[in-house]
């Protein structure tokens, strides 16, 4: 066997995959489990705004799996709800904020020159306010609706996918196996296809997917705060508004239950994507 | 020499260019305070003004008749320029004290916060590269991963039920206890929550970089060089593995700092810390677009200051760093 | 040694005696039963294809073998009266008494061997500081300890012919033959009595080489025992002292540098002279400005179809721009390129693809030249299929000494020679009528780079013109004619220079290692 072949796949890295937990089809199954979960649970025939006083905050048990809020209310069915409702907004958000990236990023990209200088000024700045403070700014304007959130996710957020797509095709352009496609005749359309595309597509399903907690998160600050969805719409962030003053009277599950979910959520869906992304270009 | 000043080149560049910054996010304050459905007289209303007859408002709606949105910011600018930023509504009182009296408590809780979670991160991920398949690498990498998915306000309030209200240790809100004067005992307590959760929500991303830049520098050609000259472990740690592990963490920094005013921006609100994150929050729920801009711009600013000086670091630490291109 | 009279030129002498070491990696054994002597005032030089073993036994010496590593036989080092067997010695003895102090260490790589963060002089204080007076060192008196650091240093950087400025900068800001100079005279610093050095001249350029070669030999000349491990053999003629050669973990050859590396000049390739009238790839009057300055002087160029012409010169100097130029990927400033006598306008995609692909071209970073994303069979088949032809890539893949099973890998999971050679795999299946191979043989050892050249040469035979950029001299050697890039003030320019004496370096001759034939 000559010196150089080698295999690079170290032994050391063989033996840890073995022993290791495989995290990513954990996280996979949680996730299927807690889309099936927000999904499924609200079409049961519960109202989820029956006040009764009488079941007001029993600590979890069989007939209530996540307990009741102050006002009775069923929290596995609210938070289901919630779930659901935080989902498609970060889902909404996180899809506007890709396409608007991939729309610029490429954009400069193909146009450079002036184009390309001032986009990405105009990245810069966007950039350079926190996220939370344009979102509140947006926000104490046109409160209290899913749209809001969608655009303070998509807003403050395209930034990222525009660099990301932008620097991918500038890579792609300046990258060896690009010129040697050139040089072995490769058509604008080929080149395209064949090592622009895929590349293109793989950073763009990751980057979507490390948005979506992320936007999760967005949604759950903001309505927290009182400047997201509004009380009647049980999201996430109202669920963890009510659950902060209830804490105080010390039903901590009001709070947990929400918690927990948004926790679990982040956790799976970054858990799915761990590892990707991080290919080898160079 | 030319790098110092190639630093201070970067340092005019960006305060610079935080001029125009200002200016768009003030301009786009003013202008979506103009673009709001729910119009200066409902903010002068209150927050909920779904309530409110329709005769109430009309009445207010001659009151506060509003002026073009350019004009108002004109009218802010050239106020700001002299000192005078305007009157808050919520706060009863000048935009420029309200903000003077807040911004200095603000930079308290980022600084310690942020002090707080570098000096837990440098030996955390200092230990765990050390010993990468050691239990308590997996520990520290798996607890620090965790606590990276949870929000920071949850950190938050997870360490006011347990810390406040289960076990009573700190108080669970304000600067100090309720007719207190502001001594350094008073705040010092009043501050060791909201710095644990600023802590807590930064520690994660600066530990697990940290630990990812030290577990590749450790068996870098470089520092194995060192020690085949004989160098002591201790030492290739703090002059040859921490300085380049360092590097990209504070690359990412630079670009992680906005988030820290974001995070306390939560964290304020949440322990009703009277900083400049809280009256960001009051302002926008109660529509007072003057106090508003004024802490909006700020906290821009501390974020821009913030990101330079990150940067500086990375200049002053890395030799390869190239300060014209940052 | 501690009483010696002339402290000036007391420098401590020390042996190392290697006895029957064997080393066994899991299962695998590494080393079998070598024996080695290090001996004062002698470069002793192991030289040996990669993966005979020579840098196990350099661990092994360290006390850096890794943890799974089973080592038998002793390796003693003896130092005056006392003596120390470095594979018995506790972790914590190398560290403490022998690295640095005892036994110098360079290690493979010198691009890398300094920390970015510090400047040089502060990496070379550091390791001075490790052998601090009074600290045990097996007894052995320290001349030098007396004067101050910074003296002792600036002189030993004036004996390694290492500028002073030199030492003052940070690791980037210097080329990489002045980082293989800062290696040595790091692992020297303590003037220990023993020296271990890796590969002491991989990358460099031959000026850079042979200075590092005159390095070494003077510091065994000055009563040390140094260990050169190397393939490069004109470094092992410089040596003058024991050559040792190793294969599969055997001593297989001892004795002084001719016999053991012999001193026969390779045996020229035959070839039919090229008929000056045949169809080229050429250059005419092509410059290339970059930044202001020019890159390229005004350069002609001819690569007749049939022959294979060699092209090399200091790294830096514009060689790969001229590759890329020719390659029809980049627009000259001025001048313009031919293929076949037909002048070329515009380069890269402007060009129909039938026209680029009649010069084939293989990138000098074989990591980047592949798409991450395909498997090594997708990346040769796809260009060819592209342009309408039949390709058989296992056949491709074999001519080149690539084996089928590493067709369903991805780039990440071969060695860099592999990919080097799947890149000059995937050019050949276009079935180019030019090549430019851009240092094509730069991951490989002698008899894999030997076979790829072999798979060149017959393509050259069937009627490729080739231009083969390189920087080895042992490959040059195959080729029909041989240009060098000189840098000079208004850019680089081309002169001929003969394959054969001409080439060499002044002494000794470049030859293939023995095996190769």
């Amino acid at each position: 066997m000559r010196s150089d072949t080698v295999p690079t796949v170290s032994p050391l890295r063989a033996v840890r995959t073995r022993r290791a937990v495989p995290w990513r089809a954990v996280a996979v199954t949680g996730l299927a489990l807690l889309v099936a979960y927000a999904l499924v649970v609200p079409l049961l025939p519960v109202d989820i705004d029956r006040v009764d006083y009488a079941t007001g905050a029993t600590r979890p048990s069989w007939g209530h799996p996540f307990g009741t809020d102050l006002t009775g209310r069923d929290l596995f069915v609210r938070s289901a709800h919630g779930l659901r409702i935080s989902l498609l907004a970060a889902l909404a958000g996180a899809t506007s904020a890709v396409v608007v990236g991939a729309l610029v990023g490429a954009g400069c990209a193909l146009a450079g020159g002036r184009v390309d200088r001032w986009g990405m000024r105009v990245v810069d700045g966007v950039n350079a306010v926190p996220h939370l403070l344009l979102g509140i700014v947006v926000a104490s304007v046109l409160r209290g609706s899913f749209l809001t959130i969608v655009l303070v996710v998509a807003a403050t957020h395209w930034t990222q996918t525009a660099r990301l797509v932008r620097a991918e095709l500038l890579a792609v352009g300046t990258s060896d196996y690009y010129r040697a496609a050139v040089a072995h005749g490769f058509t604008r359309r080929q080149l395209l296809r064949h090592h622009a595309a895929p590349r293109l597509a793989a950073q763009l399903v990751v980057a979507l997917g490390l948005l979506v907690p992320h936007a999760v998160w967005h949604e759950s600050t903001l309505t927290f705060l009182g400047l997201g969805l509004p009380p009647h719409a049980p999201s996430l962030g109202v669920l963890l508004d009510l659950g902060q003053q209830a804490l105080l009277s010390g039903a901590w599950w009001t709070l947990a239950a929400p918690a927990g979910l948004l926790v679990a959520v982040t956790v799976c869906l970054s858990g799915c994507l761990s590892g990707r992304g991080e290919e080898h270009h160079d | 020499m030319t790098r110092t000043v190639a630093a201070l080149r970067l340092t005019g560049r960006r305060l610079g260019w935080a001029v125009p910054l200002v200016v768009l996010v003030s301009l786009a304050v003013f202008a979506l305070a103009a673009a709001s459905p729910t119009d200066a007289a409902s903010a002068f209303l209150g927050a909920r003004d779904e309530f409110t007859g329709g005769t109430a408002r009309g009445g207010v709606e001659g009151i506060v008749a509003g002026t073009p949105w350019l004009d108002a910011w004109w009218r802010w600018v050239t106020g700001a320029l002299a000192g005078d930023l305007g009157t808050s509504t919520t706060g009863r009182a000048p935009v420029a004290t309200v903000v003077a009296v807040r911004l200095p408590w603000t930079l308290l809780l980022m600084v310690t916060g942020l002090a707080v979670s570098i000096a837990v991160a440098v030996p955390v991920a200092m230990l765990a590269a050390l010993r990468p398949h050691g239990a308590l690498a997996r520990l520290l990498t798996g607890g620090l991963w965790a606590l990276s998915a949870v929000p920071a306000f949850l950190v938050a309030l997870v360490l006011v039920g347990v810390l406040s209200l289960g076990l009573g240790w700190f108080p669970a809100g304000g600067l100090t206890d309720p007719g207190a004067p502001a001594t350094a005992a008073q705040v010092g307590t009043h501050l060791a929550l909201p710095v644990l959760a600023v802590a807590a929500s930064q520690l994660p991303w600066m530990a697990l970089h940290l630990h990812r830049g030290m577990a590749e520098h450790l068996r870098t050609p470089s520092t194995q060089a060192a020690r085949l000259r004989g160098v002591a472990e201790w030492r290739v740690m703090l002059r040859h593995v921490l300085p380049t592990a360092a590097v990209p963490t504070l690359a990412i920094a630079g670009a992680r700092l906005p988030e820290v005013v974001a995070g306390s921006v939560l964290v304020e609100e949440i322990f009703s810390w009277p900083g400049l994150g809280g009256a960001l929050v009051d302002a926008a729920l109660a529509q007072d677009f003057t106090l508003l801009a004024a802490s909006t711009v700020l906290l821009v600013l501390v974020a821009v200051v913030g990101g330079l000086l990150a940067d500086l670091c990375l200049v002053r630490i890395d030799p390869r760093t190239d300060a014209d291109a940052l | 040694m501690t009483d010696a009279p002339h402290p000036e030129i007391a420098h401590d002498s020390a042996s190392v005696s290697v006895r029957g070491l064997s080393v066994a990696h899991g299962d695998a054994p590494v080393l079998d039963r070598v024996d080695l002597d290090l001996v004062p005032g002698e470069v002793h030089v192991l030289l040996g294809p990669s993966g005979a073993g020579k840098s196990t036994l350099l661990s092994a010496l360290n006390g850096a073998l890794p943890s799974r590593s089973r080592a038998t036989g002793t390796a003693v080092l003896t130092v005056g009266r006392r003596k120390v067997d470095l594979l018995a010695a506790p972790a914590r003895t190398h560290r403490r008494v022998v690295r640095g102090r005892l036994i110098g260490i360079a290690p493979q790589g010198a691009g890398a061997a300094f920390t970015p963060t510090s400047t040089i002089v502060a990496q070379l204080r550091e390791a001075q500081g490790v052998a601090v007076p009074g600290r045990a060192r097996l007894g052995v008196a320290h001349p030098h300890r007396a004067s101050g650091g910074g003296r002792l240093l600036a002189d030993l950087a004036h004996t390694a012919g290492v500028d002073p400025a030199w030492l003052r900068r940070y690791p980037h800001q210097l080329s990489g033959g002045q980082l293989a100079r800062l290696n040595l005279v790091a692992a020297m610093v303590n003037h220990p009595p023993v020296l271990l050095v890796d590969e002491p001249t991989s990358g460099l350029d031959e000026d850079a080489a042979q200075a590092v070669g005159v390095l070494l030999s003077t510091y065994a000349r000055a009563g040390h025992s140094v260990l050169v491990v190397t393939h490069d053999l004109a470094l092992a003629r410089s040596g003058g002292g024991t050559v040792t050669r190793l294969e599969a973990g055997r001593v297989v050859a001892r004795g002084t540098a001719v016999e053991v590396v012999g001193r026969s000049a390779p045996a020229r390739r035959t070839a039919p002279p090229v008929d000056a009238d045949a169809p080229a790839l050429a250059a005419h009057g092509v410059r290339v400005l970059r930044g202001g300055g020019t890159v390229l002087g005004p350069t002609d160029l001819a690569v007749r179809a049939g022959e294979v012409v060699g092209l090399t010169g200091p790294s830096g100097v514009g060689k790969s721009t001229l590759a890329s130029v020719l390659a029809q990927l980049e627009v000259p400033d001025t001048g313009h390129v031919a293929v076949g006598g037909a002048r070329v306008d515009g380069a890269g995609l402007d060009l129909p693809p039938a026209q680029r692909r009649r010069v084939g071209w293989v990138s000098q970073h074989p990591r980047t030249a592949v798409d991450a994303r395909m498997t090594l069979r997708q990346a040769i088949e796809l260009p060819a299929r592209l342009a309408g032809l039949s390709v058989d890539a296992a056949a491709l893949a074999h001519d080149v000494g690539l084996g089928p099973e590493l067709l369903s890998r991805r780039p990440h999971q071969v060695s860099g020679g592999e990919l080097q050679r799947a890149c000059v795999a995937r050019a050949l299946a276009l079935r180019p009528e030019y090549l430019v191979l851009d240092e094509v043989t730069s991951m490989l050892d002698a008899d894999t780079a030997a076979d790829l050249l072999a798979v060149v040469v017959r393509a050259a035979r069937a009627g490729t013109g080739v231009l083969l950029v390189s920087h080895d001299l042992d490959i040059l050697s195959l080729c029909d004619r041989v240009l060098a890039l000189r840098g000079g003030d208004d850019g680089a320019v081309l002169v001929p220079v003969h394959p054969g004496p001409d080439l060499v370096r002044p002494d000794p001759a470049p030859t293939r290692e023995k095996s190769t034939r």
